[in-house]
């Protein structure tokens, strides 16, 4: 049987191994590309397939062809374009937002006392939010059990 | 592979560098960033971690640029949050059945939907979720990496 050329969502979150919400937001932020088809989201199945060549080879090749110089940011850039977001670049992304955040948290300043850590700060946000939030929801329902 | 939710206290200490018990938080970052953990979180766990950096903005442990910066860092960490469909519901009737503050529920909330092991800094949050199956974990129980 030939195979489908698009997938849904949910397809594509299963052949990438990651959450439908995950797929979905990557649709939405264009890292995994997408057609609309009679107005249903839909990812083309190529773009969930490695190229055929190595990445770095077909890239020059691609660049040799169109006489662009064949350099590094060439190369990421191609790689970006046409391979879907994987979980080893999520794991590229984290790490350096991990990073990132290490030297982030050097520029905070020591709590001055208990009242300012980040428990005592998220203690008042949930203090106060979830005060006003039980002024809009409606009464929970009553447990029958 | 292990699922957890990060409570909003674990994410926070990721950005804090003078905290109590940071060296769990940071061993959860490396499990992240190793691919040893996946995490998830309720539908408001980037908001109240904005809303947390805005009262330190206000006193003044973190200044404005840094904490633009931590939000936009923690967006590309990719904690997934959970569909907010009938959520609120559930989490308010968690909280009003246990004690506990609505915000804490939907984070037990996330661990019960997902099956996940719920890793927080708040001992009553962890002790209502321990108390309906959730396996939990507390960050000062985490131990610190070997030197």
């Amino acid at each position: 049987m030939e195979e489908t050329t698009y997938l849904t969502a949910a397809q594509a979150a299963t052949r990438l191994g990651i959450s439908l919400r995950t797929a979905r937001r990557r649709i939405a932020d264009g890292s995994l590309p997408s057609v609309k088809i009679g107005g249903a989201v839909r990812v083309p199945v190529s773009a969930l397939e490695p190229p055929p060549a190595r990445p770095a080879t077909a890239a020059r090749e691609a660049a040799a062809r169109y006489g662009i110089e064949t350099d590094e940011a060439y190369i990421r850039r191609w790689n970006r374009e046409h391979w879907p977001d994987s979980w080893e670049r999520l794991l590229e992304r984290r790490r350096a937002a991990f990073a990132e955040l290490e030297r982030l948290s050097k520029l905070t300043k020591p709590p001055g006392g208990p009242h300012d850590t980040v428990d005592a700060m998220l203690n008042q946000v949930r203090d106060e939010f979830g005060a006003r939030l039980l002024q809009y929801l409606p009464p929970a329902p009553k447990d029958d059990s | 592979m292990n699922e957890v939710v990060l409570d909003a206290s674990v994410v926070l200490r990721w950005a804090f560098h003078d905290e109590a018990d940071r060296d769990g938080a940071t061993r959860m970052a490396e499990a992240l960033a190793g691919g040893h953990l996946t995490a998830s979180g309720p539908p408001n766990f980037l908001l109240e971690v904005a809303a947390a950096l805005a009262v330190g903005v206000r006193s003044r442990r973190i200044d404005r640029p840094t904490a633009d910066d931590v939000l936009a860092a923690l967006s590309r960490v990719s904690i997934d949050e959970d569909d907010p469909h009938g959520f609120a519901t559930a989490a308010y009737a968690f909280a009003l059945d246990r004690g506990i503050r609505v915000p804490d529920a939907a984070y037990v909330e996330t661990a019960r939907r997902s099956g996940a092991t719920l890793v927080s800094a708040d001992r009553d949050q962890l002790r209502a979720a321990a108390s309906v199956g959730i396996t939990v974990v507390a960050i000062g129980d985490v131990p610190a990496r070997e030197p």
